[in-house]
């Protein structure tokens, strides 16, 4: 869905209550304006999440993709099938070198984006770096205050922030259509062992770094980050305190990172986000539930159900004659109605954006990106979502490992009137 | 063969029987109705469970007076009228006579 047809589907452009809702949207709004502006890009790390972005980068207009760094040299090979004239690097430093590129795409194994991102702010270069952000809470906030202090453009890999499903049924949570939202249920499953094919022994911990501690923290750095964002975009706030378990159930082929992790993340009105993943099971795949006491809503499915769903009740009449016969015979002394099996619903529910989904946000984020590093406007929120999404899954991970409940840092709170959150320091 | 009829005062009787069950069967849909916050569409679409409802009132009238006949008869109390019992259906006394009359002839 390229960019026009999505604002025009949303029929959202100017509205107020986007400005509320999803405002880095505003990043389309100088389209016109810088229509005959170019940026220069460098990616670094264009493996298979680098090349997907490739994909787009590639094909918009206003973007030249000019130069890959990487350590492996078949994703170089792979990177100049798309962009054969592109440079190439081993050293991305190399690559921050080149005064001609604007800013960089940074798709690298998790324990090195912190150095990455903070080298190309460093080089002067607009950045953005997959999710998540860095590998430990302390560098999160670091690599943050590094982009407000160079003020330089500062994307993260949260896709969802630009998908159209999302965006509109944020627009009906906050309008309050499915009523007081008292919990979300954030899951993702599969059933596979998530390794890539390594050609040699000694790449192992390069090509599978994602199943390693010392270059990743596994489900809650890979998958949870996504939809754990999705929670505090819906309640509009930040949980206080998390806990969670976390285990290696069924892969235990040499494997750091737990294959099985369970976190809740309790509100201070006592709200709760819990998320899951198994990777041994992948029957109910993943989704982000949004629980309202008048509707329900999986935006990953695309689809929203309101509670009074159902068949139409009985007419009055047969109400009434019903009611009677219960004052006159007792309902079920016994049991009562709680002992029924209340199964789900069968609710077919109606679709978020009229149709089956079709593709996430992660074209419409890139040329979110592109068109912030045309004009040199850093667009509004969307690095401080990032951040927190980062800083939720990486305490999510350490309440796993401590075993204990943990409390959000107040020194890593940055200034976010969304959440209602104040730095302490800056 | 005996003849019998339904005489005009009968009929008139358990029509307006009949009626009155239709109208407290009515009144009862529209009480629901208020009730149960329900649609004052239900007076029309619910009709045929008022008149389900209405031939069950009238079924309970009909067994009431029975009752109430069967009680009077056991303690000797014929009732005078019994026009208020239902399908009583009664000899025609000229009726009756003429037939005896013609079948004696």
């Amino acid at each position: 869905m390229n960019r026009r047809l999505f604002l025009k589907n949303l029929g959202l452009v100017g509205a107020t209550s986007l400005a509320a809702t999803s405002p880095w949207l505003r990043t389309f709004a100088t389209v016109e304006d810088s229509a005959k502006e170019r940026c220069r890009l460098g990616m670094i790390g264009p493996g298979s999440r680098g090349r997907f972005l490739l994909s787009f980068l590639a094909e918009n207009p206003k973007c030249e993709i000019v130069a890959f760094a990487d350590i492996y040299q078949p994703s170089l090979d792979e990177a100049l099938k798309v962009v054969p004239t592109a440079k190439t690097y081993t050293d991305y430093r190399q690559l921050l070198e080149d005064k001609s590129i604007d800013g960089v795409v940074i798709a690298t194994p998790l324990n090195t984006h912190y150095q990455i991102a903070m080298d190309a702010f460093e080089a002067g270069k607009h950045v953005y770096c997959e999710k998540a952000i860095a590998y430990t809470m302390e560098q999160t906030l670091a690599l943050y205050r590094r982009h407000l202090e160079t003020g330089k453009i500062f994307f993260t890999g949260q896709q969802r922030l630009f998908d159209p499903r999302y965006i509109q049924v944020m627009e009906m949570v906050h309008q309050g259509l499915f009523g007081e939202v008292a919990a979300i249920h954030a899951y993702w499953n599969r059933n596979g062992d998530w390794r890539r094919e390594v050609p040699s022994p000694e790449l192992e911990r390069l090509i599978n770094w994602r199943l390693y501690s010392a270059s990743s923290k596994g489900l809650m750095t890979e998958l949870a980050c996504h939809q754990l964002q999705v929670g505090t975009w819906a309640l509009g706030k930040l949980p206080t305190r998390v806990m969670g378990s976390g285990a290696i159930t069924f892969w235990k082929d040499g494997r750091e990172v737990y294959d099985n992790v369970h976190c809740i993340y309790e509100f201070d009105d006592g709200k709760q986000m819990t998320y899951a993943s198994v990777i041994s099971n992948k029957f109910y795949g993943l989704e982000e539930q949004i629980l309202g006491n008048k509707g329900t809503v999986e935006p990953e499915r695309g689809k929203f159900y309101f509670e009074d769903y159902g068949p139409a009740p009985a007419p009055a009449f047969v109400q009434m004659l019903m009611d009677w016969e219960d004052k006159i015979w007792g309902a079920n002394q016994f049991a009562g109605s709680s002992w029924d099996p209340e199964v789900a619903r069968n609710n077919p529910g109606e679709w978020i954006l009229g149709q089956s989904p079709e593709a996430d946000g992660t074209s419409l984020l890139t040329e979110a990106f592109v068109e912030a590093v045309c004009t040199g406007q850093q667009p509004p929120r969307i690095a401080e979502e990032g951040y927190y999404a980062t800083q939720l899954c990486l305490i999510g991970h350490e309440a796993i490992v401590q075993g204990k409940p943990l409390s959000f840092p107040d020194e890593m709170k940055i200034d976010y009137e969304p959440y209602g959150t104040k730095s302490l320091k800056m | 063969m005996p003849y019998f009829y339904i005489p005009t005062r009968r009929i008139r009787t358990e029509s307006l029987s009949l009626l009155a069950c239709f109208v407290i069967a009515v009144l009862l849909n529209v009480y629901a109705i208020v009730t149960y916050d329900a649609p004052f569409s239900e007076l029309w679409t619910s009709i045929l469970y008022v008149l389900e409802a209405t031939f069950v009132l009238y079924a309970v009238w009909i067994v009431l007076r029975l009752l109430v006949y069967g009680f009077l008869c056991l303690i000797g109390r014929k009732p005078k009228d019994e026009h208020h019992l239902p399908f009583i259906l009664h000899r025609h006394e000229r009726g009756y006579r003429s037939h005896r009359q013609h079948h004696h002839a």
